[in-house]
């Protein structure tokens, strides 16, 4: 076996080494270089390197998003509140509430049979009762969602000053304080204070 | 407008693991990964409705390639990198401090720091084919090349880290 | 089609509110949330005013669902939000229109439950007690002058219950919500 057995021969082959490894070439072209490299030291020294290099490529790690970084993006990519609400308006579709179509149909015989029994609160359609429903969840979701927004910001401050988590007031806490001055100041029976998780 | 929130979970979770991973390798480090990870899933966040959901791979692919060289023309202070179309973009910078990838074998070692003096794209698509697995389309459709180009990169780019480690393995090989 | 039902069902509850928009201005949980001067014409996108009656029926819906939310919804007078994005003031104005209306608020014996006042966002959120329960809330957000949401609810509004259903929060999720209007 040569060292350098058609010399002329070497650059060319190097040319194609990885094609060969990789098995890109024809038939023909493959015969040919593995023939000058079964001859040829230098070639065949390159392709041990070739192979060992791509085999350690191959065997080189990949890595899962550390969770700090999946936290930051959660916290990042939150929706904004009008968002959430632009969001509801595109995709809202009425859905028939079955219980409001009895009830409806029940009113609507009261009055065909028994006219005097007509209501004097304004008449709506299912429709216009279930968007109500839905727009009342919705302003009373703002509030609770400002508020857990609020006071897991005010928390993470205390914490990060090193604060005392007693100093944080819950709105659950305040909501209770307000009632019991109030009922306290106008003499109203004491209510039974709610088991409140978590507070 | 943006991603539904279903959808770009499902997006995280099927490839946040490529981005992260092409960021480290890209960036030699964990650090500055870490950012061009967070930025591109935001970007993604935004802008992952305008995409295909079938393209939303080439897509990230693509962004974080393009944060990575932001990234490493950052470290060179913002100066201008000359693009040639033969050589691509050259990209020497190493890694700053010593957040750098440790791997188990001496050569391991050697090809993360073999891998810094790729130019682009060599670079990207020696990490996406050889350790990441890509096939040749599914990098041309990432990097926007023809697959023969990308073929040609690619063996490109395993001369050039042989060119580098020859000297390492010679080494080792006589031990 | 699904946005011009939308826009029909938003003007005829409008309408319907309209009528008994009365009812809830002289409440003392009222608070003119349009007069802060924070939305030009166009600004606001999203507009809920719910009074009176209307509260009433939506509170019948709700009762199968959650007795206590319907209680509470029952004994609302007024529901009103809007949401935009300001466009003719910055967000540093926004921000001094929020501190006013918190001035507003204190010196009108509201009581702020929380606030978050950060360089990039602003949270309020105030309640008015009588009698030991809540006859208004009323909330502001501002994120970075670009996002604006304000929120007045007027009635007679037990903390207590307020409280509870806030706990838990299942209730309230936003995207819960969203996605139960999805299915």
């Amino acid at each position: 076996m040569s060292q350098h057995a058609d010399s002329g021969c070497c650059a060319d082959v190097l040319e194609r080494l990885d094609a060969w490894i990789d098995g890109d070439l024809d038939d023909a072209e493959a015969a040919a270089v593995k023939a000058h490299v079964g001859r040829c030291e230098t070639c065949q020294a390159e392709q041990l390197l070739a192979e060992t290099v791509v085999a350690e490529l191959r065997s080189m790690p990949e890595f899962d998003v550390p969770e700090k970084i999946l936290q930051a993006v959660r916290k990042e990519t939150r929706s904004t509140f009008a968002e959430r609400l632009r969001a509801f308006f595109d995709d809202f579709v009425f859905r028939p509430v079955p219980a409001l179509a009895a009830v409806a149909a029940v009113v609507l015989i009261l009055l065909v049979l028994f006219p005097w029994s007509r209501p004097t609160e304004p008449q709506y359609t299912d429709q216009e009762v279930a968007r109500a429903a839905a727009e009342t969840r919705l302003a009373l979701a703002y509030v609770g969602s400002i508020a857990q927004r609020a006071e897991l910001r005010v928390r993470e401050r205390v914490l990060d000053q090193g604060a005392a988590a007693q100093t944080v007031r819950g709105v659950r806490r305040s909501l209770q304080v307000i009632g019991e001055a109030g009922a306290a100041a106008a003499d109203l029976p004491a209510t039974p204070r709610p088991q409140v998780k978590g507070s | 407008m943006r991603m539904r929130r279903q959808d770009f979970d499902a997006a995280v979770a099927a490839h946040g693991r490529k981005v992260y991973t092409l960021a480290v390798y890209l960036l030699a480090g964990r650090e500055e990964a870490e950012d061009v990870t967070q930025e591109v899933l935001v970007r993604l966040w935004c802008r992952g409705h305008e995409v295909l959901p079938e393209k939303i791979g080439p897509w990230l692919v693509r962004v974080t390639r393009n944060a990575c060289i932001d990234a490493i023309r950052r470290r060179k202070g913002g100066s201008p990198v000359a693009i040639d179309d033969d050589a691509g973009i050259e990209l020497h910078e190493p890694a700053p401090g010593p957040e750098r990838l440790a791997h188990a074998s001496q050569l391991g070692g050697q090809i993360v720091r073999a891998l810094e003096t790729l130019s682009e794209p060599s670079r990207s698509v020696v990490i996406l084919r050889e350790i990441q697995g890509l096939s040749y389309q599914e990098i041309g459709e990432a990097l926007e090349m023809p697959m023969s180009s990308v073929r040609v990169t690619l063996h490109r780019g395993r001369r050039r880290l042989r060119e580098e480690l020859k000297e390492v393995h010679d080494h080792v090989a006589a031990c | 089609m699904r946005k011009i039902s939308v826009l029909i069902g938003v003007m005829l509850v409008a309408v319907a509110g309209t009528a008994a928009a009365q009812v809830g201005a002289a409440h003392p949980g009222y608070y003119p949330i349009e007069e802060m001067g924070i939305f030009a014409q166009g600004d606001v996108e999203v507009d809920v005013d719910l009074s009176g009656a209307m509260l009433r029926v939506a509170a019948g819906a709700m009762e199968n669902q959650d007795e206590s939310l319907a209680e509470l919804v029952a004994n609302l007078e007024r529901v009103r939000v809007q949401v935009g994005s300001p466009s003719g003031v910055d967000a540093s104005t926004v921000a001094q229109k929020m501190a006013d209306a918190h001035a507003t608020l204190g010196s009108a014996g509201w009581q702020k439950i929380l606030s978050v006042e950060e360089t990039t966002e602003q949270v309020y959120l105030f309640a008015l007690e009588s009698d030991g329960n809540i006859v208004g809330l009323t909330a502001f957000v501002n994120e970075a002058g670009e996002e604006v949401v304000v929120v007045n609810i007027v009635g007679d509004i037990n903390p207590e219950t307020l409280g509870r259903l806030l706990a838990n929060m299942k209730d309230f999720d936003l995207d819960e919500i969203m996605e139960g209007f999805e299915q």
